[in-house]
């Protein structure tokens, strides 16, 4: 509504370097012809921003769902209209028909994870992102401000200065996280929001309340409350570079952790769920994680399915 | 007697053809309930628009808003079929969330929805681009064209985006 209006030959000039970068992505004379482009007007700025949070939509889906043939109109025209009535019917919860008014929904997810996959992504005002296990955000940079929204799962963020000092906002559906000058991570959990200060401050907002939270510190909010603070400590990130960094953890913790990386569920025999573990596991490669386990602990793996793995007392 | 038609307001409007749109609504898509959300998301954005049609033109202009959002639904369902095949080919445990899928589908149909209106060609090579992540020179060779017109046909997408969004 009362967005900027830009000239349109801004548009295909941006447009135009866009589809030039994109060609040839290690073409650093390129890249720096663009930003100087960039750099020659506020509105080539924000064209190009606008262009990019538009681009990175593209990226947010994960690798099954992320499939030219899904919109392509030719293939799907030998459909039947019968077959796709009663795949709506099946599908229920998220068909149409329960949703009424999605004319009006903006639901953008700008980058996802799919279970055991990690990634670290550079935003256009050069914050850097990493995104664990399952986790799915949308990236809305408009000219007043930067929001993230944490959507499902896990985000490490490091924030960058913005030369055009807009505010940068970490939203998630218990409240906001504003970070200042940081290293902080946010996850999503069911009614509840973790939050973690690894480097500066955030201050958090909930309906409620409004509170600071300084490097090595973390808590967590519902909408409702903030609760107390503990102290963190930087081993948790340990899965930004694909590992568990455990220091005396509880077996079921470990068992916990270790499932949020792999399809299916590790679970934990109660006799065995108050020992504890020290060391450091693969989280690209959870079997081997458990392997270790097994061969550090006088514990051992039951394997149902790959799917469906306990750990428990040796018998031997 | 006055010389333009008269105006009337959308209650009228509401009164007099919500039950005949609903009808029409029905027998186009052969489902009452789809038909009822489609006529109320019609006067939705009727009443969005801020336009009220003269008396004379009230069914030809809520048919035209009606028919707009049809093609919606079905590019909806096309979609969401499209999708719900290539889940079944994922083995069973990776299959996404009830919510992910929701969301998934949502992108999908808004990703569709800024490139629909493009040459076929310029829609394709922007997809197998963005989604299936090929490089220009691959796609080239899909689509039978020169790599400079994968890059004119990528830039031409971008610009449709933009449009459709801002």
């Amino acid at each position: 509504m009362s967005q900027p209006v830009i000239d349109q030959r801004i548009i295909i000039q941006a447009s135009e370097w866009m589809a030039k970068l994109w060609a040839e992505p290690s073409d650093i004379e390129a890249q720096q012809a663009c930003e100087t482009w960039r750099a020659e007007h506020p509105d080539h700025e924000l064209a190009w921003q606008r262009l990019h949070t538009l681009a990175g939509k593209f990226n947010s889906l994960p690798a099954h769902a992320a499939q030219s043939n899904l919109l392509d109109i030719s293939a799907q025209q030998k459909r039947q209209t019968l077959k796709f009535l009663s795949v709506i019917a099946a599908a229920g919860g998220f068909a149409y028909g329960a949703s009424g008014s999605y004319l009006w929904q903006q639901t953008v997810s700008d980058y996802a994870t799919r279970i055991g996959e990690t990634r670290n992504l550079t935003l256009a005002d050069g914050t850097h992102i990493w995104l664990n296990t399952e986790t799915v955000v949308n990236v809305e940079f408009s000219a007043r401000e930067r929001r993230i929204i944490l959507k499902a799962g896990e985000l490490l963020i490091v924030t960058a200065q913005d030369t055009a000092q807009r505010p940068f906002i970490v939203q998630t559906q218990e409240g906001n996280v504003r970070p200042i000058g940081t290293r902080f991570s946010v996850r999503h959990l069911k009614g509840r929001s973790q939050v973690a200060v690894y480097e500066g401050a955030v201050e958090l907002q909930t309906n409620q309340q409004l509170q600071r939270l300084d490097a090595g510190q973390g808590t967590l909010f519902t909408r409702e409350q903030i609760l107390k603070s503990t102290p963190v400590d930087a081993k948790h990130l340990g899965w930004t570079q694909g590992f568990l960094v455990a220091e005396r953890m509880r077996l079921s913790d470990f068992a916990r952790e270790i499932s949020r990386y792999r399809h299916g569920t590790v679970v934990c025999d109660p006799d065995v769920a108050n020992l504890q573990i020290t060391g450091v596991f693969s989280l690209t490669d959870t079997d081997r994680a458990l392997a270790n386990l097994a061969q550090s602990l006088s514990v051992e793996l039951l394997y149902r399915t790959r799917f469906w793995v306990m750990i428990r007392a040796n018998k031997n | 007697m006055p010389t333009t038609a008269p105006s009337q307001s959308i209650e009228t409007l509401y009164q007099d053809h919500h039950s005949w749109l609903r009808g029409w609504l029905g027998k186009k898509l052969g489902c009452s309930h789809s038909a009822a959300d489609l006529a109320q998301d019609t006067y939705v954005r009727l009443l969005v628009s801020g336009h009220v049609p003269d008396v004379s033109q009230s069914r030809g202009h809520l048919t035209q808003i009606a028919k707009g959002l049809v093609i919606d639904l079905f590019r909806r369902r096309r979609i969401e079929t499209a999708y719900l095949d290539a889940l079944n080919a994922l083995p069973e445990p990776e299959t996404p969330s009830i919510e992910m899928r929701a969301l998934i589908i949502e992108t999908l149909i808004e990703i569709d929805t800024l490139l629909h209106k493009l040459p076929h060609k310029v829609r394709k090579a922007f997809l197998l681009c963005k989604l299936d992540g090929l490089s220009y020179y691959e796609i080239a060779s899909e689509l039978n064209v020169s790599v400079s017109s994968v890059e004119k046909y990528i830039a031409q997408a971008l610009v449709a985006c933009y449009e459709a969004k801002y």
